[in-house]
């Protein structure tokens, strides 16, 4: 994926060719919908939010100005939207604090999480992480933004970027050693 | 900036693998690179806590995108199939707008400036004596005999000036949602 051919396709989709756009969400679905999921939790409303974030993208293209990548400023629509969907749904996010993010440990769920790869194992633990937390750690590590434009979509300075995306990876690890102990053990 | 023997004695577990992070990630400055360089090749608990980073690292590395429905991008294109790519909002903005509420603003102020220099009392030389609080008093009162008439005045203009800036921006926005 390239900032370039992004700017391409935009300014085709200015002057008239509509059809163009369809290559952006192709380019851009899954990342999108991946950080829509991690802050909602819910995938028919994480479908949703992409679906709409997408739709808002092209209403105001023509104010998108180029001076960060694409990507970037349509992850601060997904953010945004999603943020707003929270609110006004007042979604139960099962915030790391609470302690509920321990699964129950029954001998079923135990043994499927050992047959779980390491993929799968953050994915989960991902899943039981506060929204903000989840969402910062999904857009360093997947959709590969900089500090300085993961900044940009959280409205946040770098450097308070970077220690946020700093304790959402240790509250992951403390995620990791509460439930998947096990499965760590025999990865490793 | 922390020296290193400073750093060296005040650091706690969470900022050693704050700060071993960020070796792992290229962002130290050249003094905090000295400094985890000489503790990794010499203290095993860092090397141990940096050796977990990196596992942690690589199964960060490993996260996998969510996949939306097969219709995803159909849907998309049939939402905006019924939308139009509105202009941008710099071109409905009125820079002159600007200027001249910016124009206005620095007037009032010079203004200010003027008259209470003007007040100042250049003549004694004795006692420095500032007149600047003294505004002149404006009369309020809702009678008119009372009150003074420019005031009066003054508010009307104001009043049919709101009207007609809040007409003209309603049209405006009438219009562009037409178009």
């Amino acid at each position: 994926m390239s900032a370039e051919s992004d700017i391409l396709i935009i300014n085709e989709v200015l002057r008239g060719k509509h059809q163009a756009y369809a290559q952006l969400v192709e380019r851009y679905q899954q990342y999108v919908f991946t950080l829509a999921f991690r802050v909602v939790a819910n995938r028919e409303d994480a479908e949703e939010i992409a679906q709409d974030s997408f739709v808002k993208a092209y209403r105001y293209l023509a104010d998108f100005r180029q001076e960060s990548k694409f990507s970037t400023w349509l992850y601060t629509i997904v953010q945004r939207n999603a943020i707003s969907f929270l609110r006004k749904k007042q979604l139960d996010t099962q915030p790391i604090d609470n302690k509920e993010f321990l699964i129950q440990e029954n001998g079923n769920s135990l043994n499927t999480l050992q047959s779980k790869s390491d993929k799968q194992m953050i994915n989960e633990a991902l899943s039981l992480l506060k929204a903000d937390d989840a969402a910062i750690i999904s857009l360093f590590y997947l959709q590969e933004q900089s500090l300085e434009e993961i900044g940009q979509v959280l409205a946040i300075e770098t450097g308070a970027a970077k220690v946020r995306l700093f304790r959402a990876r240790q509250k992951l690890k403390q995620v990791i050693e509460s439930n998947f102990v096990e499965l760590k053990q025999n990865i490793h | 900036m922390k020296n290193p023997n400073e750093m060296k004695q005040t650091m706690d577990a969470e900022e050693r693998d704050f700060l071993l992070w960020r070796y792992f990630h290229k962002d130290l400055t050249s003094l905090e690179l000295l400094f985890a360089e000489e503790q990794l090749a010499s203290n095993i608990e860092w090397q141990e806590a940096f050796q977990e980073i990196k596992i942690q690292e690589q199964q960060l590395q490993l996260m996998e995108t969510e996949t939306p429905s097969l219709r995803f991008t159909k849907n998309v294109m049939e939402s905006i199939e019924q939308k139009v790519i509105a202009r941008p909002a710099n071109s409905y903005v009125n820079k002159n707008i600007i200027k001249f509420i910016g124009g206005g603003f620095i007037a009032i102020v010079a203004i200010f400036l003027v008259y209470a220099i003007a007040q100042v009392n250049w003549v004694s030389n004795k006692t420095f004596n500032i007149n600047w609080f003294k505004m002149p008093t404006v009369s309020l009162h809702l009678n008119i005999n009372m009150g003074s008439g420019w005031v009066y005045g003054c508010f009307a203009i104001i009043i049919v000036c709101f009207f007609v800036l809040m007409d003209k921006f309603l049209s405006n926005k009438r219009k562009y949602k037409t178009t």
